[in-house]
């Protein structure tokens, strides 16, 4: 589902985020992510969804080789990928069941196939009864819900969450990888970006450690790694 | 993807609440310039009618002397035959010279009341296959004693038209520079747009919506400036043809058939004009934003 093959990425002057990296990810695992800050975890991430290119090697995402997809195929490449952020990007003017009923909206979706999948998703995340709410009405744990509802409402192929718990407290935390896990059993891939070791030595998933922009390790049911 | 036209109505009609004032002064510009556009083309229609009015009419006229014999004028008549360029030649007497100066003036009589056709001189009034060649009609008759002046009318329609081509070719660069100041004011109006919304934007791009679909809304704003324009410079153009027109109707030598009944066909110009500049004012002001 998804596969780098050698991918390096230097930024301008002497950068290297990323050095000669090789993942495969399969379809319907769930990942972690994990690394200190700048060890390339985000760059990795906007690679998948195209908002970088690498400067070097192969990339392939639900089936499409990013080097060779044209510019005009990027639209449709974010249809097969939900993306969900550390600060949840959610639009204040709009109510929880707006910000997820728009990302269907601006794919071309019609009203009539809008109304029950946005009821059913925000239904999935437990946001059921908080509909109607604008964002600044939500906790953040809430808020990070309608962000997970907003990207898994056009039932993406993979799911990406860039440091998803990185806002919230430890008790939340935990609720929003139980429900990337729940999504995650419905086929979906997850890759989940994270340095709360707490939740990655709880859920004992895949793990792959970034430091300094090379892969140090990629370890099946794996731990957040020696404490320091 | 099915296109949702209400959903691009929607979001065009927000926006241009949202920024009304940059949007009026968008629309104001474009009409200024469409007006003026408006009025190159009107300019062009009266200038061409008029000209071709005067070219078909008399080019030369060879006045003749006061009291010279019949044989002298038919002197002068087959010398002008004679001339290969010379296309017709007719002879206007006296009599017919006051006939036709008091049609021309029939609505000031006090101008031929006082005068009698003794008055007025007789003349060939001669066509010319081509126009260019006065020169040879003045060199063959130009010392003949029987001939008073020769009057080139055609050196007069030259002028008017230079210096109309030029006043057109001014107008042109005019409007030239007005357009780009129309595609430059609905970009920036429709900057301050997309500034507004760029969170929107940005979520739109994240979940997967087309390039054209981010757009669209945003090119409806800017059409709907430059056809607003357009239907104010329409409108504005529309009173000034009336305004024209009773100015000029009491002058014998201006056309008026470029004022009459309606331009449709300028409408469409002016209406196409306006559609254009807005679609590149917003496209100008999306370049930057959507190749990211």
């Amino acid at each position: 589902m998804i596969k780098t093959e050698h991918v390096s990425k230097i930024y301008r002057g002497d950068v290297k985020a990323l050095v000669d990296v090789n993942v495969d990810i399969a379809k319907g695992e769930f990942v972690f992510l994990v690394g200190a800050s700048g060890s390339g975890k985000s760059t990795f991430t906007k690679i998948l969804t195209k908002d970088e290119i690498p400067t070097e090697g192969e990339v392939y995402v639900a089936g499409r080789p990013l080097n060779r997809l044209p510019k005009w195929r990027v639209p449709y490449l974010r249809r097969a990928l939900g993306v969900v952020f550390q600060d949840y990007k959610l639009l204040e003017n709009k109510t929880a069941y707006e910000n997820v009923s728009f990302a269907l909206e601006v794919i071309g979706h019609s009203e009539p196939r809008v109304r029950p999948l946005v009821l059913q998703t925000l239904e999935l995340v437990g946001l059921q009864d908080k509909i109607d709410r604008m964002p600044h009405e939500l906790s953040g744990g809430e808020q990070q819900r309608v962000c997970i509802a907003r990207a898994f409402v056009n039932r993406p192929q993979i799911l990406i969450a860039d440091e998803p718990t990185g806002n919230l407290d430890p008790a939340t935390s935990l609720e929003i990888v139980r429900l990337l896990d729940r999504i995650n059993r419905t086929g979906t891939t997850v890759l989940m970006t994270t340095h709360d070791h707490t939740i990655v030595d709880a859920m004992r998933r895949r793990v792959i450690e970034l430091e300094g922009g090379h892969v140090v390790r990629d370890q099946d049911r794996g731990v957040y790694g020696p404490r320091d | 993807m099915a296109i949702k036209v209400g959903y691009f109505v929607r979001e065009a009609t927000t926006n241009l609440r949202r920024n009304k004032l940059m949007t009026v002064a968008a629309a104001l510009t474009a009409a200024v310039s469409l007006l003026l556009l408006g009025g190159v083309l009107t300019l062009g229609d009266v200038v061409s009618s008029f000209t071709r009015q005067l070219e078909s009419a008399v080019e030369v006229q060879v006045f003749l002397k006061d009291g010279i014999t019949t044989s002298q004028r038919q002197d002068v008549r087959s010398t002008l035959e004679g001339l290969s360029v010379v296309k017709r030649v007719s002879y206007i007497s006296k009599e017919e010279a006051y006939k036709e100066f008091k049609n021309m003036y029939k609505d000031q009589p006090a101008l031929y009341e006082n005068i009698d056709a003794s008055v007025l001189p007789a003349s060939y009034d001669v066509q010319l296959t081509d126009p260019k060649r006065i020169d040879l009609i003045k060199s063959n008759l130009g010392k003949n004693p029987a001939i008073d002046q020769i009057v080139d009318e055609h050196a007069t329609v030259k002028k008017i038209v230079q210096i109309s081509s030029f006043l057109r070719a001014f107008s042109v660069l005019m409007v030239i520079v007005l357009m780009g100041a129309a595609v430059l004011l609905i970009s920036n109006a429709t900057q301050l747009a997309i500034y507004a919304r760029r969170r929107e934007i940005e979520i739109m791009k994240l979940v997967g919506a087309t390039n054209w679909f981010v757009r669209l809304p945003f090119m409806l704003e800017g059409v709907a400036a430059g056809v607003a324009g357009a239907v104010i410079a329409i409108l504005l153009l529309a009173g000034g043809k009336t305004l024209a027109r009773s100015f000029v109707s009491h002058i014998a030598l201006v056309p008026t058939v470029a004022l009459h009944g309606v331009a449709i066909g300028q409408w469409i110009v002016l209406i196409v004009v306006g559609i254009v500049v807005g679609a590149a004012g917003a496209a100008v002001a999306m370049r930057r934003f959507l190749e990211a």
